[in-house]
């Protein structure tokens, strides 16, 4: 019998980038109309505890209870989303933070979800599951990204003033683009559920959120590939890196440092990666058909 | 005729303010203004700066909302309405210190401007898909008439000078308006560049549009408004014809200063 091509800690690695990859895009998806959010924690743990609940308690299928976990995730995220709006810049990362330590505050006080303790018994979990899911959300998020509403996105992000004024319901725009990234944290939650059977409120920590954060600067936030290599590169790096002990932390610091000089719009920026695979100098979306 | 003699509703207001004001704290930038722009006409807004133009039209586009006052667009209030719904209704503006998409391109900010009534599914289906086509090739006929067709897929931020100048009021156009905010367009422009503005005034104002607009060059004020308004410590102070405006001695003392301008 050969040898395994992927040993049990190489699958852990992989599932757990898939779900990294998945918190990214979360984060990308808000950000991609200026609001840096975060909560996607507290986001994600909605999705982990509800989604648990509902397959160990209720014996729901897995597909089900991962979605019904991300729409709880998603309800969360226009009760946080509507009233971010009146606020700006630094008031909507106090706001998204205060109510991710909000979430991870009550699934430590309330015990039918194990509280403290934590709560156990969701399996079922699969690397595939996961990577079907980050196919799924890839490409939602690119064809969006290509689409009319993506283009509204790009605008609001760019001067939300402005696109009020040519017509944009920014508004709707900004809830929606809470809605997609709590959705995708949501799921992410509910598949780190069920791979590690074992969740605790302090999975869900403020620290969590902004590591999330850091994957998007760190890969680029202009596109969603940036968010994606960002995830990749801080989920390998902890384990290529294990020899150094806690010298890893300094060589994050000095990494990050590194990017936010030479590319402070991250490793990824919009139009690299045409550039880069050398088509023929091309906008950088509407290239579609030849004029 | 004089002051806003003739120019009622029944004879085609489509922009009417009456009494607006607008007070920051303790102060008044707009005081009591009240006037009509009557469709299909251009009609200038003029005054030394500070006056309250700028404000004004921040006003009717709901960039900020009036402390007094009612604005009527086509019979129907602004005041309390959003920049957004305003747009809707058929305003549209551009603004004076010019205000582009930086990272998007040329095409993509005129595509994303474009009065589209679509479905929510057509918000969301990639760019190749027919109806997409459609708006992206009325986006490049739009651009050819403003000279930036062949610009149409460089960032925004890259452009020079007047090409912003004229990306932002052909994103303005993208809307559809049926009445245009124009804040100080010609600002910096070059001799050559005044000619085609006047030009462009002339041929939009041919097409039915409404044409609001804040002017500081007393050239392009005279030559293309129908009708002028002017405005000094956010007060009117006067209206009337280019003609009658020239010559309206409260005018010249309180916004020209000395004859030789």
């Amino acid at each position: 019998m050969g040898r395994k091509l992927l040993g049990y800690y190489e699958l852990t690695i992989l599932a757990f980038m898939g779900i990294n990859i998945l918190l990214g895009l979360s984060v990308y998806a808000i950000l991609a109309t200026n609001q840096l959010s975060v909560g996607n924690a507290g986001f994600m743990a909605i999705g982990a505890y509800i989604s648990s609940f509902l397959t160990v308690q209720l014996n729901w299928p897995l597909e089900g209870a991962l979605i019904v976990g991300a729409l709880a995730a998603v309800l969360a995220g226009v009760v946080i989303g509507i009233p971010s709006l009146r606020l700006s810049g630094i008031y909507v990362v106090l706001a998204t933070l205060g109510f991710g330590e909000m979430i991870r505050n009550f699934f430590n006080v309330y015990e039918p979800l194990g509280g403290p303790q934590g709560f156990r018994g969701a399996i079922g979990g699969t690397v595939g599951l996961i990577y079907f899911w980050v196919a799924i959300c890839v490409l939602f998020l690119w064809l969006l990204g290509r689409s009319r509403l993506g283009l509204s996105f790009d605008a609001v992000k760019d001067d939300e003033l402005v696109a009020r004024t040519i017509g944009l319901p920014v508004t709707k725009i900004k809830v929606g683009a809470f809605m997609i990234g709590s959705f995708i944290a949501g799921i992410a939650g509910g598949l780190y559920a069920h791979y590690v059977s074992y969740i605790e409120p302090p999975n869900f920590d403020f620290v969590h959120s902004t590591i999330i954060i850091l994957f998007v600067l760190l890969g680029g936030m202009e596109t969603l590939w940036g968010a994606i290599l960002g995830a990749a590169i801080f989920t390998i790096l902890p384990e290529v890196t294990r020899f150094m002990k806690e010298w890893r932390l300094a060589l994050y610091g000095a990494i990050l440092v590194a990017i936010m000089i030479l590319r402070p719009a991250g490793i990824i920026r919009k139009g690299d990666l045409k550039k880069w695979f050398r088509r023929k100098e091309t906008p950088v979306r509407l290239q579609g058909e030849k004029t | 005729m004089s002051g806003a003699a003739g120019w009622g509703k029944e004879n085609g207001a489509l922009l009417s303010l009456a009494g607006v004001g607008k007070r920051f704290g303790g102060l008044e930038a707009v005081k009591d203004v009240s006037l009509e722009v009557a469709a299909g006409r251009v009609h200038g807004l003029i005054g030394p700066n500070g006056a309250g133009k700028t404000t004004v039209f921040n006003l009717i586009s709901g960039v900020l909302p009036a402390t007094e006052g009612s604005m009527k667009f086509a019979g129907q209030e602004l005041n309390g309405l959003t920049p957004d719904r305003i747009n809707t209704l058929g305003i549209a503006r551009t603004f004076q210190n010019i205000r582009l998409f930086p990272t998007m391109t040329v095409l993509e900010s005129v595509i994303v401007a474009q009065n589209v009534r679509t479905s929510g599914w057509d918000m969301i289906v990639p760019f190749h898909a027919r109806k997409q086509r459609e708006m992206r090739g009325k986006a490049e006929e739009l651009l050819k008439v403003f000279h930036l067709g062949d610009k149409r897929h460089e960032r925004c931020s890259a452009l020079p000078y007047a090409d912003q100048r004229r990306l932002e009021i052909a994103r303005a156009l993208a809307t559809e308006p049926r009445l245009l905010l124009l804040d100080e367009p010609t600002a910096g422009m070059t001799a050559h560049e005044l000619e085609e503005f006047e030009e462009r005034v002339f041929l939009l104002g041919k097409q039915g549009l409404t044409i609001l607009l804040i002017e500081h060059n007393m050239n392009i004020a005279m030559s293309c408004c129908h009708r002028l308004t002017v405005l000094n410590y956010g007060q009117k102070i006067a209206e009337g014809t280019p003609e009658e405006i020239q010559a309206d001695p409260v005018v010249i003392e309180a916004y020209l200063g000395s004859p030789e301008e």
